[in-house]
């Protein structure tokens, strides 16, 4: 499902990246554990098209994403990878709800309001539907970039440092939900972080 | 949630810069469009007005103010010529047809003017009510006198002398309202028409030409006296007709009549003759024998038109110039308020990519807030300027015997919507290429 071999990536002459192997089936859940400045970040856009190996593959559903390009990778990573970022970011003249549908029209699906307000529901956020995003206190905001992420339901969930951002409490509510609904949606998911927190909670770990 | 509907959202969550850049535009569309709206006005104003006045023969002076005056209705007359002239081409049969203007007088700032039917036909006026004039005192006035001072038929009024202020009121007779005129957007609708005769009968007494005469102050001339000999047999013999024609009208306690019969030919004075149908020969005779005469002038009002549509030209360019002027500002700010509005939004620009839209898409997104800004810059025009003309339009109908209105629309303003997109695309063009080009990664690492 989601596979890497011999992936390298060179900032320039003196930053040169080279990440291990890896294979992950459909419906795993991994950790990817590392400090900052050793390439979470880069492998994460390798991995989601937004950045192009030097060497190496990609392949996500079976297909190499490495070799996309254009419009075709922009349209199947909308449709198959969801990416839920250290920060969330949404566009901000939208509401909850635009925001979300904007994302299944963009994946060149239909849009579908049922299926967003039961992701709201499930992630406990649905009285926020029509709320603009500046009225949301930042845990708020990353339960609806978790929703963003999933609804289209995509193969792959990429999230990167998801929970550093929150506490404890938070933390553990934010990872809970993502698992439940990766789970749900029968994604992969994968989390970059130097949380040590989330250590424990995986039994795949891939170090960098 | 589609890129249009987004490109609309993006915009309404910026009110006050996007207002400012569709009113800069609005503005300097709307300027233009005016100057269209005016132009377009004026000049079908001014065709329709003068396309049936071949010749105009009245005292010497400009030609410009002669043509200004006696056809427009728009400047004082330059003087007055004896009625002897008149009568004497009267006689010419190769002229078919001529009209006496004879001015001076108003009536609340509404201008008198002595004349025959003829002058209404010319200006194709049809009555509303009542009937044409045809004793004097018997008054047509235009819709816009009957609607303005109030006047129906039936009404009588006080005359005076003068044409902006009334110098003195002739209140030894009174106008009588005897027909209302339907508004056709001529100068009719501006104006009191009644027999020559009425302004002879209201300045009999008055001490003739000096006093008669306005404006430039130009001597009222007398044709030459071999000249008159004939004619003034001829309007003898013309009143002594009317004397028996109207005699059994008059029951009135002055006897008009008489009192017509009794005004010297040499106080019988108009301003000026307009000749409809007027050409070849005849108005090459006619040309020749105005302008032989010492104080009169013969005038050919189309290419005077011509000469004065010349001199407007340079502040049509000045009009043009401003309106071109204040549009490349709108552009300079449509441009400005984009490129600032996605340096806050570049994250944005490179989520939409990781959501799957193309770089065509995100292009598209940036051209469209241009779109739909010159496009709401053109509706903004639309009410600015049309309203703007309806109240230019008011004072200029002070200035002018015309009417401007704003509620006429041109097919050629939808050329301006055409330049309102073209504009609303070039200066989104470079804030859309900055954001096809946007790094995804690079924005989403900082």
């Amino acid at each position: 499902m989601v596979k890497i071999n011999g992936l390298t990536y060179h900032y320039s002459s003196e930053v040169q990246l080279k990440f291990p192997d890896f294979s992950l089936s459909k419906g795993e859940q991994a950790l990817i554990l590392g400090q900052s400045g050793c390439g979470k970040t880069t492998l994460l856009h390798l991995l989601s098209g937004l950045l192009k190996p030097n060497s190496g593959a990609v392949d996500v559903e079976n297909e190499n994403i490495s070799k996309m390009s254009g419009a075709r990778l922009d349209n199947f990573r909308g449709a198959n990878i969801g990416i839920v970022f250290q920060t969330p970011h949404f566009i901000e003249a939208l509401t909850v709800k635009e925001n979300l549908t904007l994302t299944q029209t963009l994946a060149g699906k239909s849009k579908n309001v049922d299926k967003v307000k039961t992701l709201l529901a499930d992630l406990g956020v649905e009285s926020k539907l029509n709320s603009k995003l500046n009225a949301l206190s930042v845990g708020e905001k990353q339960r609806i970039s978790i929703a963003r992420a999933l609804v289209n339901s995509p193969a792959l969930i990429l999230a990167d440092e998801p929970t550093s951002a929150l506490d404890d409490k938070n933390c553990d509510a934010v990872l809970k939900l993502v698992r439940e609904q990766a789970k749900k949606h029968n994604s992969t998911l994968l989390i970059v972080t130097h949380d040590n927190r989330l250590k424990d909670q995986f039994d795949k770990r891939i170090e960098l | 949630m589609n890129i249009l509907r987004l490109s609309w959202k993006n915009i309404m969550s910026k009110p006050l810069p996007s207002l400012l850049s569709m009113l800069l535009l609005a503005v300097g569309l709307s300027t233009a469009i005016i100057l269209k709206l005016t132009e377009h006005q004026l000049t079908e104003n001014i065709n329709n007005t003068g396309k049936d006045v071949k010749l105009v023969v009245g005292a010497k002076g400009s030609r410009l103010q002669l043509v200004l005056s006696s056809v427009f209705q728009i400047d004082n007359p330059t003087g007055n010529i004896n009625y002897g002239f008149y009568s004497l081409l009267k006689r010419n049969r190769m002229i078919k047809e001529m009209i006496p203007v004879s001015m001076g007088d108003s009536y609340k700032r509404k201008r008198i003017v002595g004349t025959n039917q003829d002058y209404i036909r010319l200006f194709s006026g049809k009555l509303k009510e009542g009937v044409l004039f045809e004793k004097p005192l018997e008054a047509n006035i235009g819709s816009v006198v009957a609607s303005e001072l109030g006047l129906k038929v039936g009404d009588e009024f006080v005359g005076g002398h003068g044409m902006e202020e009334v110098l003195h009121s002739h209140d030894e007779y009174k106008y009588k309202v005897v027909g209302v005129l339907q508004r056709n957007g001529s100068v009719l609708d501006n104006l009191i028409l009644t027999p020559v005769q009425t302004v002879w009968i209201m300045h009999a007494g008055h001490g003739g030409d000096s006093e008669y005469t306005l404006g430039a102050g130009d001597k009222s001339m007398h044709a030459p006296e071999e000249v008159l000999e004939d004619s003034l047999s001829q309007i003898a013999k013309e009143h002594k007709h009317e004397h028996h024609h109207h005699n059994h009208h008059d029951h009135g306690e002055v006897n008009l009549d008489s009192l017509l019969a009794n005004i010297d030919p040499k106080d019988r004075e108009i301003t000026s003759i307009l000749f409809p149908n007027l050409s070849g020969n005849a108005k090459i005779g006619v040309l020749n024998n105005a302008n032989n005469q010492p104080n009169m002038m013969a005038v050919d009002p189309a290419p005077e038109i011509m000469l004065l549509k010349n001199k407007l030209t340079p502040f049509v360019s000045i009009i043009i110039a401003i309106s071109w002027f204040i549009s490349i500002i709108a552009m300079f700010s449509v441009f400005i308020g984009l490129l600032n509005s996605l340096r806050g939004r570049k994250y944005e620009i490179a989520l939409m990519r990781v959501l799957g839209a193309s770089k065509a898409k995100v292009l598209v997104s940036i051209l469209f807030e241009g779109v739909i800004l010159s496009v709401l810059g053109f509706l903004l025009c639309l009410v600015l300027s049309h309203s703007g003309m309806e109240l230019i339009g008011s004072w200029m109908q002070n200035e002018y015997q015309y009417e401007f209105t704003g509620w006429i629309f041109l097919s050629s303003e939808f050329t301006y919507l055409l330049v309102a997109i073209a504009i609303g695309l070039v200066s989104a063009l470079i804030p859309a290429y900055k954001a096809y080009n946007t790094d995804i990664s690079e924005t989403l690492s900082k």
